[in-house]
């Protein structure tokens, strides 16, 4: 969703600010997120540990940013980057916090809480000196898709050397990891590159990168749904 | 490289990455099914291992069982019965007898009586026709003429267990009756029996002292309690709180397979 809603951004950004997103397909990037925020809402008592409760809370805000920025920019006719920056300093550490509770030994722990303080003084770093709030901090979103590739495959790598019987179907860290990992590793060869297709024209009208992101959207939300569902407890087998 | 090509390129390139992205969870969740697998054949043996010994655990013991009841009835049991003869011509051979001589020939018979009910119930080829219900109730028959404590025992007309797996049952019963009238001074026990298309329960409820869950858990009976009810694949549990104690035993019951 917050992909989805940068799509408006980057029109923004390439016709000066007077080009949108279509409301059709905004809707459409919608959908996938309310069901998976009402499967959280329905099953919010049976997350534990109730740290995991957060997720309802982060989805609330993922919707509440993408009709935001979306509003803000088709109403006042400017620049919402400044709305997907904060979402940006938000999201990743949610998922790093996630993954820090996630991970059971200490190496990764001290690992994902190194990387995550390294990247919040970047962006901080970025937000005050280098980049300004008010542009979307294209390098900061690289860095933490990387980490978040990175943590999922740690995570992926603990549960393969994991000892004893694991139905992963089983485990709602499994699925929730998974639609992370397709939607990074999704997202990471466009947005790596996204500068220089806006400079260039590439995708004109932003329907190649409208079509991935609402597909990649669908999958996130869709593994995050299925994550919700799995009737194993959180606490067991994170 | 033109710039159109260039686009496509990061699409082709995107598609490759999550076609990647997808066989390799693929690779790992098969992976995973195997190991699971193989866990579970592990298991399995495991358990039939574990089975197979107790098996042969319960049955040394009912073998020494045997043997300990046959020594009672052949050789305790003929030396009570000689000295209840001799005892019976002293009675005779006397004016009057005395009534301490009474007292104790009638004990003497009632011991006789006694010896002979545990060595049958001791007995293997006996138990090999063996029936729960009826044992139970000639148990609690045997207690209840003591009049120390009383035994009420209800229970469904019959039930559809294998003669080994009643006798198993019945050692956890009699051990859960012994722990009442040994360690728990009660007055009055229940034994309920009851059966489901899936399992066969039995409560023995006893208003005694009780005793402490977290205290007494490794007991010698209450192993060979666990033990027997594991070999019959059920579950056993105690439960204490203030008077009392409640020993449920569930064991699993498909009436089609007996």
């Amino acid at each position: 969703m917050q992909a989805l809603a940068k799509t408006c951004f980057r029109f923004a950004l390439r016709t000066g600010q007077n080009s949108f997103m279509s409301i059709n397909g905004f809707i459409i990037g919608l959908i996938p997120v309310l069901t998976s925020l009402l499967i959280s809402v329905i099953y919010y008592k049976r997350l534990q540990p109730s740290w995991l409760r957060l997720f309802t809370w982060f989805l609330l805000l993922t919707i509440l940013i993408s009709v935001v920025g979306y509003v803000y920019s088709f109403d006042f006719k400017s620049g919402n980057h400044f709305i997907f920056n904060i979402y940006l300093l938000i999201q990743f550490l949610f998922y790093f916090a996630f993954f820090y509770k996630t991970f059971q030994t200490k190496k990764l722990k001290r690992f994902t809480l190194l990387m995550s303080t390294c990247f919040l003084v970047y962006l901080l770093i970025s937000f005050i000196f280098l980049n300004g709030f008010h542009t979307f901090n294209s390098l900061g979103f690289t860095i933490g898709s990387v980490l978040t590739i990175l943590f999922c495959l740690l995570y992926f790598g603990s549960l393969f050397n994991a000892e004893g019987f694991i139905n992963y179907f089983k485990i709602p860290m499994f699925w929730i990891a998974t639609g992370i990992l397709f939607f990074f590793v999704g997202n990471f060869i466009y947005l790596s590159f996204l500068n220089y297709i806006l400079e260039n024209n590439l995708d004109n009208g932003g329907n190649i990168y409208e079509f991935i992101i609402i597909t990649l959207n669908l999958l996130l939300y869709c593994f995050f749904s299925i994550g919700f569902l799995s009737n194993q407890t959180w606490k067991k087998r994170t | 490289m033109e710039k159109k090509d260039l686009i496509f390129a990061i699409v082709f390139t995107t598609i490759v990455l999550l076609l990647l992205v997808a066989f390799l969870l693929f690779f790992f969740i098969r992976y995973r099914f195997k190991n699971n697998t193989y866990i579970k054949e592990k298991e399995a043996m495991k358990k039939f291992f574990e089975k197979t010994l107790l098996q042969s655990q319960i049955e040394v013991q009912e073998a020494t069982l045997a043997g300990i009841g046959k020594e009672l009835h052949d050789n305790i049991g003929q030396l009570l019965s000689s000295t209840k003869m001799f005892l019976g011509i002293t009675q005779r051979n006397l004016p009057e007898s005395p009534e301490t001589l009474n007292i104790a020939e009638e004990t003497l018979g009632k011991a006789i009586n006694e010896l002979r009910a545990l060595s049958k119930s001791l007995d293997k080829d006996w138990l090999e026709q063996f029936d729960f219900i009826q044992n139970l109730q000639m148990e609690a028959q045997r207690i209840n003429e003591a009049k120390y404590l009383q035994i009420f025992f209800s229970h469904p007309e019959k039930l559809f267990l294998k003669a080994d797996e009643q006798i198993i049952l019945f050692r956890i019963v009699q051990e859960a009756i012994q722990n009442a009238i040994k360690h728990a001074q009660a007055k009055n026990i229940r034994i309920n029996l009851s059966k489901t298309s899936e399992i066969v329960r039995v409560d023995v409820v006893d208003d005694g002292i009780g005793f402490n869950n977290s205290i007494h858990t490794d007991g010698l009976g209450m192993r060979n309690m666990k033990h027997r009810t594991k070999l019959l694949g059920g579950s056993i549990t105690w439960n204490s709180i203030g008077v009392g104690t409640s020993v449920k035993i569930e064991l699993p019951f498909k009436e089609n397979e007996q």
